[in-house]
């Protein structure tokens, strides 16, 4: 078993089911608080929806966090494709040159300067490193953004839901005052009645 | 409405239907229904119990029995959502722990599996000198990054596939409950 494995089995214990061990289980718990006291949810179906809401949010930040550390995850590889186009034509052979600036890029100060002045010679900056990053997982991260458009509606739904629900309550409420009201008015053209 | 001729075409395409042809294609369908196993209804009276005692509290003070089959709906696709949620987080942690869903294979394609085989047996029969080489398992762990941020990001875009997936049954889950809740406070 993984050093990783066997810190993630310890901490099984105190997880919650919805948080990955990578994540805070208090940031959830905090999340899930936040919109309690913001939604004020009056009984057992609007706290079902304020739930619903928390771990929609929550797993919205997930993706969009995954979405930039993914495209953060190929700027390596897009930085090395740059270099290995913009080495000078008799550099092209050395790709271990290639890898050591894009792998030092990260590392050290040095590199990175000198990968920044070969980057410049061609117009080109670390702007342009993001772009092929986002240009090599394309495909994919249209696959992310299928999946966060289709929690974004979700969330949108269970927040309409709390919305119709007191909508729904207070058309009730009204309907009833106003039943009260008449009932009142009988009430009293009974009594006027009554009088005469 | 279909017409008796294309009614009789789609039998006829019906018949000659045979599903995933190739063993990639037959193995992948054969983990439909396995993979995430939910389309399982729950039961067992501890589900049955976290049923009731959600259904009391969504139904409210009452023991109209319409409104209390309609809150144990409503309670039973809640428990449902939560089940693929959860389900959901085990999947991406099982990826951010092993970098994949499916054991480490030993060769690359059926056919160098066949290959390797073919050559022991010839080994063994003595028509070949030298042993196979021992197949190696390809570890996936072996290529996620290290830092939390990224190793969850390429855990999630390794099993992005089996992540949509989980969404139909989940979005499944969400209109039994919502349309269960829109009965129950109609009532």
């Amino acid at each position: 078993m993984s050093t990783r494995n066997m810190a993630s089995a310890e901490s099984n214990a105190s997880r919650h089911p919805l948080v990955l061990s990578t994540e805070k289980v208090d940031d959830f718990l905090a999340l899930q608080a936040d919109f309690e006291q913001e939604i004020s949810p009056k009984g057992a179906i609007e706290r079902m929806y304020v739930h619903d809401v928390a771990a929609l949010v929550w797993d919205i930040r997930r993706f969009r966090n995954a979405k930039t550390a993914f495209i953060n995850n190929a700027f390596a590889s897009a930085l090395l494709e740059i270099i290995r186009r913009i080495m000078p034509t008799s550099e092209i052979t050395l790709d271990a040159k290639a890898e050591r600036l894009a792998r030092g890029w990260f590392l050290e100060q040095k590199t990175r300067i000198e990968v920044e002045e070969l980057l410049a010679t061609h117009d080109l900056d670390d702007q342009s490193v993001a772009a092929e990053a986002i240009r090599q997982v394309a495909p994919e991260l249209e696959r992310f953004d299928g999946m966060l458009t289709k929690l974004e509606l979700r969330r949108d739904r269970a927040l309409q839901n709390i919305e119709d629900l007191r909508a729904g309550l207070a058309k009730r409420v009204r309907q009833a005052s106003d039943r009260v009201l008449d009932d009142n008015l009988l009430v009293l053209s009974d009594t006027h009645r009554g009088a005469s | 409405m279909a017409s008796k001729r294309q009614i009789e075409a789609n039998r006829r395409n019906a018949r000659s239907s045979t599903g995933p042809r190739s063993n990639a294609g037959k193995r992948s369908a054969s983990r439909n229904a396995i993979r995430h196993g939910l389309t399982v209804r729950l039961s067992g009276p501890a589900f049955e119990r976290a049923v009731e005692s959600l259904a009391r509290k969504l139904a409210g003070n009452t023991d109209d029995a319409l409104t209390l089959e309609l809150a144990r709906t409503a309670a039973e696709a809640e428990l449902e959502l939560t089940r693929v949620r959860q389900t959901r987080t085990a999947l991406i942690e099982r990826a951010i722990a092993f970098g994949s869903l499916d054991a480490p294979s030993y060769f690359p394609s059926a056919l160098a599996k066949v290959k390797w085989i073919s050559n022991m047996l010839k080994w063994t029969e003595g028509q070949l000198l030298v042993r196979p080489d021992r197949p190696v398992a390809d570890d996936p762990s072996s290529s996620m990054p290290q830092e939390d941020q990224a190793r969850t990001a390429e855990a999630i875009r390794r099993i992005s596939p089996d992540l949509l997936a989980l969404n139909r049954y989940e979005r499944r889950a969400v209109v039994r409950r919502d349309r269960a809740v829109r009965a129950l406070t109609r009532r």
